[in-house]
Order: structure tokens, then C-alpha cells, then sequence
């Protein structure tokens, strides 16, 4: 198996610099070009800001990385070749997004790469499952051999002295599971509840359906405000933001049962409101837009057996985001002159 | 821009893949590199993915895919030489006929 991951003694993990190559999947296989400072690019993230052109910064997880399509095909980058038509001065788009992190090693990624960076504007673009992975402490990953192990992540307490940032560096090895104590295996991300019986559906091939009839809400970390796993993800955010000083954009990533309507999305929208008014960001939920495009055309924007976006998923995400952006720049710049 | 062309061999011994841009060979391999089955002779998804890879071209922006084979003449030359064997009682020509027809031989329906 390909390794496309190097250990980072902060972040847990990153892409190797400089990689280049190509990943068989589904689609047939995409592209993938990494940076010399690990991150999915086809060029360097420089500090200092280039003249005439407006910078935005975008941090996610796979969504916005870009697993399952090639670097173009991303909405970060067809954003950064549409939006100069759009009315807009150049814009470069450096997307930092990582697969299978948290909001919290997102956060890190901001300290440990791009604090230095000039920029006129963040997106911080949430896939909404994020909050079972701020909420854990050690996540399952393929090793080298395809296998899946248990790895430790840096993740955040909340107490009330705020947030306190803990198991950094994490530890390089996997963990076998008798390694584990209780507490710690309780804090092991195994993608949701009943997993049991979730493997069992899964197996039978009939998730969609019995999600579909029972309604199942994946996410009740967003049912209520006091919540903990929503209260330490709004303490990351919170903490984020207050630390920017250009405009943010916050931005909720459904997932495919929101997109199947299949699953309230409510809760989450509740959350990212309430959060986005108090910290005085801009918030953009995209899902309003993608539930306009009819069902089987909507069915497309994700591929068969991978739930990530595909190149019309990207697209119209893209059509979704870039009329904000083009705002908020316009009005940056404005602000500027 | 000049044109970028992927061949593939697949389906008999020694499948392997090769892309050409502009006429000169950006990268070439055997399928049995990746596989290490020594003349492996399955659709080379490897070596293809080598190809595109070295050439770091997306399969969208080739300009074509070559295959090396007409199968359907082929398979006409097998059945000509079995049904030439057979009039002298040789079987290996029919014996060389039953690998060709599942998998290398499809055509759509035409009008």
C-alpha cells in the first residue's frame, strides 16, 4: 500500500512533501501533488503576500484536501480560477486541508503552518462528523500494509481555565489494544454508535435503507448546546476565530444522509449559527444550495461506495461558496482602499 | 499543447501499458512489475496507473487510449487456423479458441 502520510509531531501526521503520484479508487484514480510543506498543492505556501493578487486560506479535513479527485478538481481550486471572472482581483487559494482530522488538529495546522502567513481571508470548512474527532483521542488509520491500527491524536480538555492541549507529541507507534486502558478505549473514535450493529447493516448492504425508515440521527452531539463534544468543538472554534485577525468564513460540510435527506439537519445549523453570531464571523452553510439540485443529479455530487464529493460534487460546492467569497473580499478590499 | 496518448496491451501474455507525448514514450511498464506473476497477462490496472502517474496526466486529459489489439480479427484468425487444424484432426487450435471467448471478445450492438 502507498504510504502518502509522514508522522508530525504536532498535528499527529501530514502528507509527505513533495509527493506526487496517483491513487487508484473508484473513479479510476486521481492525482495528488503535495508541497514542500506537506500540504496538497502544486506549489509552495509562501509567508509573504503576492502583489496584486487577494489570499485566502482554507482549512478542512478530506473534503476539502481533496480525496477521491485531483488537486484541480477541488473547490478550492476551481474557486481560485473562477472567482478573477467573477469580478474579483486574482485570488490564490492555499488549501490546508488533511484527511481524517479533526477541527482540533485543523486548528493545529493554523498554529504549527499558517499563523505566519499573509492572508485577507479564512474558510474554516467543517465537515460536520468533525465532532466525533475533536471529541476523540486516538483514531483508526491504515498502516503501511493496509492494515487498520489504533493511533494516538493530539486533542484538546476543556476546563475552566479553557482549553488545554494534550498527548503532544502523540505517540509514533499504533497502539494494540490491550495497551489501551479503559478511559482510552472509550476515547477511540469507532465512527459513531452501536458499532456493532452498524457493521452488520453495512455488511447486509442495507445502511442507507434502515437510516432512511428508523431516521437515524448520526450526530446528537448537536442536539443540544451543552452538549460536551459540541461545547469543546465551539471552545476550538472560538478560540480560532478571536485569534484572526482577517475575516472568517465558517462553513458546516453535511454529510451524505443530510444530502439523501435521510437526517435532520437542524441541529448542526442551530449550533453553527448561534456560534458563528457570537464570535461575529460569517457563516455560509452550503446544504440549501445542494438540496436545490434535484435528487438524482444531487445523488452524483458524491461517488458510489466513497462518500467524498466528486468532481460535480466539488463544482457545485464551488458554485455554492464563490458568490460569499467574491463578497467578502469585494468588501475586504473595500475596507483596505 | 501536444497530444498525449496511453497504450494499453491486456487480455494475453505480458499485458503492460505506455504513454506517448508527442511521439516520445513519457513512461512504459509490464503489469507483471506490480504483480510480480511472471507474463501476467490481466488488464495491466497497475501499470496504467504508473503510466499516468510518471506522466502526471489525468485519464480525462489523454487525448486518446490505444488498445494493441483488434480482437475481433484476431479471434477471426484463431477460428480460421483451428478450423484449418481441425480438418487434420488437430486439437490445439480449438484448445487455443476457448480463452479468447470470455472477455476478449465484445462488440456493442449496432443501428
Amino acid at each position: 500500500m502507498r504510504q502518502l502520510y509522514e508522522y508530525h509531531p504536532v498535528v499527529g501526521y501530514r502528507y509527505i512533501p513533495r509527493l506526487k503520484v496517483r491513487i487508484p479508487h473508484e473513479g479510476g484514480g486521481y492525482l495528488m501533488q503535495v508541497n514542500e510543506q506537506g500540504f496538497r498543492a502544486d506549489r509552495p505556501f509562501v509567508q509573504a503576500a503576492t502583489r496584486g493578487y487577494r489570499r485566502v486560506l482554507v482549512f478542512g479535513d478530506s473534503f476539502t484536501a481533496g480525496d477521491a479527485v485531483s488537486n484541480r478538481q477541488r473547490y478550492t481550486d476551481l474557486l481560485e480560477a473562477r472567482l478573477p471572472a467573477a469580478g474579483t482581483a486574482p485570488v490564490e487559494v492555499y488549501n490546508f486541508g488533511l484527511s481524517s482530522t479533526g477541527t482540533d488538529q485543523q486548528y493545529l495546522i493554523w498554529r504549527e503552518f499558517a499563523r505566519g502567513i499573509e492572508h485577507d481571508l479564512v474558510v474554516i470548512a467543517v465537515f460536520v462528523e468533525n465532532i466525533r474527532r475533536v471529541a476523540a483521542q486516538f483514531r483508526p488509520h491504515r498502516d503501511e500494509h493496509g492494515i487498520e491500527r489504533i493511533y494516538a491524536k493530539p486533542y484538546f480538555q476543556l476546563d475552566n481555565d479553557g482549553l488545554r492541549l494534550c498527548q503532544v507529541p502523540p505517540r509514533r507507534e499504533p497502539y494494540e489494544e490491550h495497551e489501551l486502558d479503559a478511559n482510552q478505549a472509550a476515547a477511540v473514535d469507532q465512527g459513531g454508535r452501536f458499532l456493532m450493529l452498524r457493521k452488520m447493516v453495512t455488511k447486509l448492504g442495507m445502511r442507507e435503507m434502515v437510516q432512511h425508515l428508523t431516521q437515524y440521527q448520526l450526530l446528537p452531539h448537536y442536539d443540544s448546546p451543552a452538549d460536551p463534544a459540541w461545547r469543546l468543538m465551539r471552545a476550538i472554534l472560538t478560540e480560532w476565530i478571536r485569534a484572526l485577525d482577517r475575516p472568517v468564513l465558517l462553513m458546516p460540510l453535511p454529510l451524505p444522509q443530510h444530502l439523501d435527506e435521510t437526517c435532520d439537519p437542524a441541529p448542526y445549523q442551530a449550533r453553527f449559527a448561534e456560534l458563528a453570531a457570537d464570535v461575529g464571523c460569517r457563516l455560509h452553510d452550503p446544504l440549501p444550495d445542494l438540496l436545490r439540485i434535484p435528487p438524482a443529479t444531487r445523488r452524483q455530487l458524491r461517488w458510489e461506495k466513497d462518500i467524498h464529493f466528486t468532481p460535480a460534487g466539488h463544482d457545485a460546492l464551488a458554485h455554492s461558496l464563490q458568490p460569499v467569497i467574491a463578497d467578502m473580499l469585494g468588501a475586504g478590499l473595500a475596507r483596505a482602499n | 499543447m501536444g497530444k498525449t496518448i496511453l497504450g494499453i496491451a491486456g487480455y494475453y501474455h505480458d499485458a503492460a501499458a505506455a504513454l506517448v507525448r508527442d511521439g516520445e514514450i513519457v513512461a512504459a511498464a509490464q503489469e507483471e512489475r506490480f504483480t510480480r506473476k511472471k507474463h501476467d497477462p490481466s488488464f495491466p490496472v497497475n501499470a496504467i496507473n504508473y503510466c499516468l502517474e510518471e506522466g502526471f496526466v489525468d485519464a480525462a486529459d489523454l487525448d486518446a487510449i490505444v488498445f494493441y489489439d483488434n480482437p475481433l480479427l484476431t479471434f477471426d484468425r484463431v477460428v480460421q487456423n483451428a478450423r484449418a487444424g481441425a480438418q487434420h484432426g488437430d486439437a490445439a487450435g480449438a484448445r487455443a479458441l476457448s480463452p479468447r471467448l470470455p472477455g476478449r471478445c465484445w462488440a456493442t450492438r449496432s443501428g
